[in-house]
């Protein structure tokens, strides 16, 4: 299954800040998180991740610093931060709104059929 | 010989290349095409082809440009100012030397030549006018062909934008009181008469430099016009 372009896009910053919820992380991990929790139906071209970060960072929303890996490469890592836990509530009330809605209907389709 | 290395300091410059990303931009995502690698290499892919999937994976340096062009909308104008900046003062610099030589050049011709108002305008103005252009070619090759400047460090750069800007005043101060000095000094050697005829001919070079200029200008212009991206075009379509 293929989600449309536009799903994507819309799904992709309270994804990105959910995931960041669950402790802070850089963005090779926060792909590779959002794949696993989708099954692999929740991928960005991975360059694209990152403008969303730095809009989100200069939003507000989270925060950067870098820190050396144990690779010894340098890691961008992203943490949210107390504007960013209050957005994400607003997404949840978005989202759940968006799917109840057209889960109601779909429902009462299946009962008249 | 594959060399990773290259390979990936060749993708680097590519996307460096589109001027709308940063030095920090890049290098995280070298950090994370590194990850990749990493990972592909474990699962048993060689050194080239973890690299041409990993680069792939992070999509098409056209389209992650135009991504970060929107991020870095500020920094993009503000390097473009730089460049304004630097433009005008090194077009002061270069003016005031084609200006000088454009001088010394004419009296040096006008002697060999013979002495007359428009000889000395075609060669004060033809002199100054080849200086200009050879000098200005030679400073877009070095600014866009080579990159000269951005492959220096941060503090040559600084050294360098001193320099420039030393020169401009020191050019200027020069240029100033000698016109006073050399001029006294010509009334001496060459007499009233040719020094007469040295400011009716710049007089001619003035006007002759007034229409060949916006000439050079319209052309350069219209030949540097800032080319539309592909999402531009769209954008433009659809107003």
């Amino acid at each position: 299954m293929n989600l449309s372009k536009d799903l994507v896009a819309a799904s992709a910053t309270p994804l990105v800040l959910s995931i960041l919820a669950e402790g802070d992380s850089y963005g090779y991990a926060i792909i590779k998180r959002a794949a696993d929790l989708s099954g692999g139906v929740m991928q960005w071209t991975d360059g694209m991740l990152y403008p969303i970060l730095h809009r989100l960072e200069s939003q507000g929303l989270i925060a950067s610093e870098v820190r050396i890996a144990d690779t010894g490469r340098k890691r961008k890592y992203y943490r949210l931060n107390e504007t960013g836990s209050a957005v994400i509530e607003t997404y949840q009330t978005q989202w759940r709104t968006v799917y109840a809605t057209l889960n109601k209907l779909w429902e009462t389709k299946l009962c008249l059929a | 010989m594959f060399s990773i290395n290259e390979a990936i300091e060749g993708w680097k410059q590519e996307l460096a290349g589109r001027q709308t990303m940063i030095a920090s931009d890049i290098e995280e995502l070298e950090a994370h095409l590194q990850d990749e690698m990493d990972s592909l290499s474990i699962a048993g892919l060689s050194e080239e082809e973890s690299f041409v999937i990993a680069s792939r994976r992070i999509g098409n340096p056209d389209s992650i440009c135009q991504e970060f062009a929107k991020i870095n909308a500020t920094v993009i104008w503000r390097n473009r100012f730089f460049w304004m900046i630097m433009g005008i003062v090194l077009i002061q610099i270069i003016s005031k030397f084609a200006s000088f030589f454009a001088f010394i050049g004419t009296i040096i011709g006008c002697q060999l030549i013979g002495w007359n108002p428009l000889i000395v305008g075609v060669i004060s103005a033809g002199i100054q006018f080849a200086i200009m252009l050879w000098l200005c070619l030679g400073l877009y090759f070095a600014a866009v062909k080579l990159s000269v400047f951005q492959r220096l460090r941060q503090k040559t750069q600084i050294r360098i934008i001193i320099v420039v800007i030393g020169l401009n005043v020191l050019l200027g101060v020069l240029l100033n009181l000698g016109v006073r000095f050399w001029y006294t000094a010509l009334l001496v050697r060459l007499g009233a008469e040719k020094v007469g005829q040295i400011a009716i001919g710049d007089t001619y070079k003035a006007f002759g430099l007034s229409i060949l200029w916006p000439i050079v200008w319209l052309t350069l212009l219209i030949w540097l016009m800032p080319k539309k991206t592909p999402a531009e075009q769209r954008q433009t379509a659809a107003h």
